[in-house]
């Protein structure tokens, strides 16, 4: 089934496009997505966290892919954003939103044409634009993150998400492999028990959950440098430990320093509030590392751009090869020299 | 007698000793031994990137067969000055004695302002500008504001523990510096505050800014800040935006 076809189908309304690095090759699979949904007939809306289809990257100077919009289609971008783009546009509404480039405006496409988008940044702004394009008519409302941002994807926001990759990460596949699955891994943790799960959200705070009935709330500020006072409250009878917030390499350093880690499931809300290095996460995982998250999310398709703006390419059938052997349950689509097969 | 030439804006290129002749000095190293070859493959390469008259008036062998070149090229193109627009910060900048009365006025209590080098890099020059008591170029620091509590927590500081140290004073805004950076490593060292901020709900709550010598106000925006600072500003613009946006988000 076609990746498109996929997403009308477990009835994603909303789909988060996150790219592990900057020119990983997000805007080609945002235009693959485009095509693919003016193919099928499913009526799309767009938006973005930061600013996309402009022509030259901010960056490293180089042209940028332009992102092509069909005639039917919504998007929201701000309106100085608007005036830069050559899509003809019919405006159905302004969001009082307001962003670097202006106020965001809700159109319609009239006319097929390049676009510039520059959507809400608050996640919060985001979440109400996208409820205004499904409300406008979009089947499928497809949000770009900006840069490597993945903020995003957390499930409060959108359904699932894709994620882009590239060589853009490295000049050893190895490593670009290596970091895709990682974060692929990071996303897709097992969710908790539901039973946990009602414990957890009855406090929402970063907690010790003792014979998986009782709660010990401890007091901290935040996560971030409570990793010890946790660790001190854990015993043989700790079955989970929550964190609330951003998750990093410090705290679950502080926490596999405890005796009885690998008896402990650590819960993360969801996969974008882990920051852990590949080589930390190897090592933790050996000593007896387990999280669970309680939202998990689903990664529907990885994308792949086998070229680097920095001059150096990877062979895309060896690409494609290699990586679908990591992530065998998930859809590999290489976005710049082929699409998907029928 | 003739009168001096007047520079034409719509098409501006390099001045070396007379107008409009396009001089350009350059350096680069090529992977190539040193030797006539190594002065001829460099001065090719020059003409290929549209100069003129290529020169190479030094070159130095650095051993393991790699050669560093300087080198003279006239410079061919033009660019149209008058059509040229970039996005700054656009507001009236107030003085440091308008910001004290300001936040008297408006926010009447401690602005807490939190701000590092951060990832790797160690150059704190610009952080220090903007923070230090005794400032920069006649410009005071944030540190001498009243009505200002800052912090200056140096360099190579992880993202972390700005973030920590954020929730803990509960600051109003963080300023991060970032000078020399290889391979654009400051692009995902930027983003990666961001997201720790969103993880842990701040995001929303602070005024969050940027600064250093390769961040345009447009970039930052885009690296999801809400304002960067480039060469040439001075703490008094810095903390004019941040008062400002504290009332103007009504995080008072």
């Amino acid at each position: 089934m076609r990746l498109i076809e996929t997403i009308k189908q477990k009835n994603y309304k909303t789909i988060s496009i996150i790219g592990l690095a900057k020119n990983a090759g997000k805007t080609v699979a945002l235009n693959y997505l485009i095509e693919e949904a003016n193919n099928s007939n499913i009526i799309i809306g767009i938006t973005s966290t930061g600013r996309d289809g402009e022509n030259i990257d901010l960056v490293t100077n180089t042209q940028k892919p332009s992102v092509f919009v069909r005639e039917g289609m919504y998007v929201a971008t701000a309106k100085k954003a608007l005036m830069l783009s050559d899509a003809k546009v019919e405006i159905l509404e302004t969001t009082g939103i307001q962003t670097p480039m202006g106020e965001v405006i809700i159109v319609k496409v009239r006319q097929d044409g390049n676009i510039q988008i520059a959507g809400p940044v608050s996640t919060m702004d985001m979440k109400y634009v996208c409820k205004r394009l499904t409300f406008f008519g979009a089947d499928v409302v497809l949000v770009d993150g900006a840069i490597d941002r993945r903020a995003v994807s957390s499930p409060v926001i959108t359904d699932a998400c894709i994620i882009a990759t590239g060589a853009v990460i490295s000049r050893d596949m190895k490593i670009v492999i290596e970091r895709t699955a990682h974060a692929v891994e990071c996303y897709s943790f097992e969710e908790v028990d539901s039973n946990i799960k009602k414990l957890i959200l009855k406090n929402n705070k970063t907690c010790i959950i003792q014979n998986s009935e009782s709660v010990i709330i401890p007091n901290i500020e935040t996560s971030i440098t409570g990793g010890k006072k946790i660790v001190e409250q854990i015993d043989e009878n700790t079955t989970h430990v929550f964190i609330r917030g951003a998750v990093t390499s410090k705290i679950l350093k502080d926490l596999c320093q405890n005796e009885f880690i690998k008896n402990i499931k650590i819960v993360i809300e969801d996969g974008t509030k882990i920051f852990i290095e590949v080589n930390v996460w190897n090592d933790l995982k050996r000593k007896g590392l387990k999280l669970q998250s309680l939202n998990p999310i689903d990664v529907i398709a990885v994308t792949l751009n086998p070229v680097s703006p920095a001059g150096y390419f990877f062979d895309s059938a060896e690409f494609k090869t290699k990586i679908s052997h990591y992530l065998s349950n998930i859809k590999i689509i290489d976005v710049v020299s082929g699409g998907e097969e029928n | 007698m003739a009168g001096i030439e007047k520079v034409d804006l719509t098409k501006v290129k390099p001045y070396g000793d007379t107008l409009n002749d396009g001089m350009v000095q350059m350096s680069f190293t090529l992977p190539i031994p040193y030797g006539d070859e190594a002065n001829e493959a460099a001065k090719q390469l020059v003409s290929k990137m549209g100069f003129d008259n290529p020169a190479v008036v030094y070159s130095n062998d650095l051993g393991i067969g790699y050669t560093f070149f300087v080198m003279y090229g006239k410079c061919t193109h033009t660019v149209d000055y008058t059509t040229i627009e970039v996005p700054k910060v656009d507001m009236e900048f107030m003085s440091q004695e308008e910001v004290e009365d300001y936040i008297q006025e408006n926010i009447k209590r401690d602005v807490v302002v939190i701000g590092a080098c951060t990832g790797t890099d160690a150059h704190t020059v610009g952080i220090d500008a903007i923070m230090n008591m005794k400032g920069y170029a006649h410009h005071f620091g944030l540190e001498r504001y009243k009505g200002m509590v800052a912090l200056n927590m140096g360099s190579q500081v992880p993202n972390e523990e700005i973030v920590a140290k954020a929730i803990e004073m509960k600051a109003d805004a963080i300023l991060v510096s970032q000078i020399v950076t290889q391979k654009d490593v400051h692009i995902p060292n930027l983003t990666q505050l961001v997201e720790m901020l969103e993880a842990e709900g701040l995001r929303e709550k602070v005024v969050l800014i940027c600064g250093g010598p390769r961040l345009s106000h447009e970039l930052a925006q885009e690296l999801g800040y809400d304002a960067g600072f480039g060469t040439g500003s001075f703490a008094n613009h810095v903390a004019t935006f941040i008062v400002n946006q504290i009332v103007e988000r009504k995080l008072i």
